[in-house]
């Protein structure tokens, strides 16, 4: 994946750049605005790693010079700033996800993964019914079936288990998690995910005997869908 | 020495107390000085009216005297003086009573004139005169006006006199009063220097009950809270030092052992990240407050109905508390609609699980009231001692650290939530346990 990532912290910028290198990526590192809005321009990016507060243009303004421009490349703001007022001002200036200092860097890593995926996947964010392997599920009438057998989740477990069809093969985190099925913000400190996915567990593999979300320890799930029978 | 007169008149005129009093008396002086002018200009128009009211009377009766009989009246008084001028009946020359006329009189026109008058003893003396013609006669009476003269400068001397008196009174009271303000005044501001100097148990101390009392009375209000503030501030840091150099400690020891042993365990590599989390979380929780107690958060509320929020609440919950071996139920009244903000109110409801999850025994039940005001969570814990329900919210504060664990930031975080949304913290024991929520 070619990424542009725009950080002008010494330390941090080359850290990342070498470490998103080694998992593969080409990733061009810039610590101004300006030049990277240059090279916005000459390259097709498949993502931009944007820190808020950088020195020539800031990353806010840079963000939303490129989306009135017409470019609609995934984009990762990465911050200090990590009140909700914040969150919503880089959602509004056209960014796609937003990561708060201190991170880890597979949570990066995992949303990368996840942005693009989701980005491929836009087209079908509207449509009624979405399939994976054997497990189609009604978004209208919040109804899940597997093998054709109606499953009863609540609704939480089925906006779990919508968000892990679309993210199908790529790690989810538990913070990606907690922000987009229960829209929190902060570390709960309480069992939340690991209840709801091992409800959610009992009754889409209890019953067929299988494993189709796997626990990457401490960080996060991965849900692989069985092939059609 | 000008120079120094001028410095002295600006350190004075910069009090204001001392400022205004010289303005007051300024406009005494001036208002002083205007009624005793106002009062000059009546009094001299009211004897004039009255002189020239005899001297019109006189006039007629020395015209109807010397036409009927060729004589003049006798003087009424002693300050009374007539002369005519006949022009017929074979009399020539002036005929004058009491003082000599000045020559040039003839010409003066007819009706009223001041003028000097010469007495029959040679003095010369000021008086009003009519001059007017009856039959080609022509008739001056004349009064003498020095007792008016008198009369007048008796009462200057009054004016004068009472106006010193007055001024040298007035100003003795105002310079006394003024004086006394500025020294409260000063008394203030000596005080102030010293809550800016960082003496934070500085009070001010005036007697009475005027608006500089009341003045000072905010003053210290404001100090006190400000001493508190400052308490509570240094209190915090040293706990938050205190509270992180435990996981620093930690986290330096672990990575000091893999340097030492030169063996990289994954388990404690995820260990040290642990920690590392978890300090980052009290530096977060700590923002957070801040953040809440400073307000700015105000503006994302909304209203929300309580029996759906409560139905997302234990639709999340719910599980959670089953699994980890509790029991648990909701009942939900519908009410009107209250004004929140929901995220919060989220953060709320979890520090308060939190705790019911953390104090109670597995079996017991952790149970929810939502609506149509309030929002509860009942357990059957221990509950918190009476004596201790004021010390449970302050930040960083735990009954038992060792036993309990955690940050002690929750309550804190809790009772910040409730003083933003203007609303009651319950915190309430019953004989099954306890009873904690917020009452809108």
């Amino acid at each position: 994946m070619r990424i542009l990532l725009l950080e002008d912290d010494a330390r941090l910028g080359p850290w990342l750049k070498k470490n998103l290198t080694d998992d593969g990526n080409i990733t061009d590192l810039f610590t101004d605005g300006i030049r990277a809005e240059l090279a916005i321009k000459k390259i097709n990016y498949e993502i931009l790693i944007i820190d808020r507060m950088t020195p020539g243009i800031d990353g806010l303004s840079l963000v939303k010079k490129i989306r009135s421009e017409g470019n609609n490349i995934p984009v990762i703001f990465l911050t200090a700033l990590n009140e909700i007022e914040n969150r919503l001002e880089g959602f509004e200036a056209g960014a796609d996800d937003y990561l708060a200092k201190p991170f880890s860097f597979d949570e990066l890593v995992s949303r990368i993964n996840a942005i693009s995926k989701r980005s491929i996947n836009k087209k079908e964010l509207n449509i009624e019914t979405i399939k994976s392997g054997d497990i189609e599920l009604d978004l209208i009438k919040r109804i899940c079936f597997r093998q054709k057998k109606k499953i009863e989740l609540n609704n939480k477990e089925l906006t779990l288990m919508e968000y892990f069809i679309r993210f199908e093969g790529k790690k989810v985190t538990k913070a990606m998690l907690l922000e987009l099925v229960w829209n929190i913000n902060f570390d709960p400190t309480t069992s939340i995910i690991e209840t709801h996915i091992s409800r959610l567990r009992s009754k889409i593999e209890k019953p067929f005997q299988d494993r189709l979300i796997k626990t990457v320890r401490g960080s996060g799930y991965v849900y692989t869908p069985k092939k059609n029978i | 020495m000008f120079i120094h007169l001028k410095k002295i008149f600006r350190k004075y005129w910069s009090m204001s107390a001392i400022r205004q009093a010289f303005i007051l008396i300024s406009i005494y002086s001036v208002v002083f000085i205007f009624c005793w002018v106002i009062s000059n200009f009546f009094i001299e128009k009211k004897i004039i009216e009255n002189i020239d009211r005899d001297l019109s009377y006189d006039l007629e009766g020395i015209s109807l005297l010397w036409q009927s009989q060729k004589t003049l009246a006798l003087r009424p008084s002693q300050d009374s003086y007539y002369m005519i001028i006949p022009n017929s009946q074979g009399y020539q020359g002036r005929i004058a009573e009491g003082a000599i006329f000045p020559g040039n009189i003839i010409f003066f026109p007819e009706g009223y004139h001041s003028t000097s008058l010469i007495a029959e003893n040679g003095a010369s003396f000021r008086a009003r005169t009519l001059i007017g013609s009856r039959d080609d006669n022509i008739y001056i009476a004349a009064r003498s006006l020095e007792n008016q003269i008198q009369i007048r400068k008796t009462i200057n001397e009054i004016f004068f006199f009472s106006a010193i008196f007055s001024l040298i009174l007035i100003s003795l009271v105002i310079i006394v009063v003024a004086r006394n303000t500025q020294i409260r005044i000063s008394k203030i501001e000596t005080s102030l220097n010293f809550i800016k100097s960082g003496r934070l148990k500085t009070r001010i101390k005036l007697d009475g009950d005027d608006d500089l009392v009341k003045v000072s009375n905010s003053i210290n209000q404001t100090t006190q809270q400000l001493e508190n503030l400052m308490g509570q501030f240094k209190n915090q840091s040293a706990n938050i030092a205190h509270d992180l150099k435990t996981p620093l400690t930690n986290l330096r020891l672990s990575l000091e052992k893999k340097i030492n042993t030169k063996k990289i365990n994954q388990k404690q590599i995820r260990d040290s990240i642990h920690q590392i989390d978890e300090i980052i979380n009290i530096f977060d929780t700590i923002i957070k407050i801040a953040k809440i107690q400073s307000g700015s958060e105000r503006k994302k509320f909304s209203k929300v109905n309580l029996k759906e929020f409560g139905k997302e609440i234990f639709e999340t919950y719910g599980p959670v508390i089953e699994d980890k071996g509790f029991k648990t139920s909701i009942n939900s009244i519908s009410g009107n609609k209250i004004k929140m903000d929901k995220d919060l109110i989220f953060i709320l409801i979890t520090n308060l699980i939190q705790n019911a999850l953390k104090f109670s025994k597995k079996g017991t039940k952790i149970a929810f009231d939502f609506g149509p005001d309030k929002i509860l969570i009942k357990d059957q814990g221990p509950g918190i001692p009476n004596n201790q329900k004021n010390k449970v919210i302050k930040p960083l504060y735990q009954i038992n650290k060792v036993k309990e664990g955690g940050l002690g930031l929750g309550l804190a975080m809790v009772k910040a939530i409730c003083e933003i949304h203007k609303a009651d913290l319950i915190i309430k024991n019953n004989s099954t346990g306890l009873i904690m929520g917020i009452k809108f």
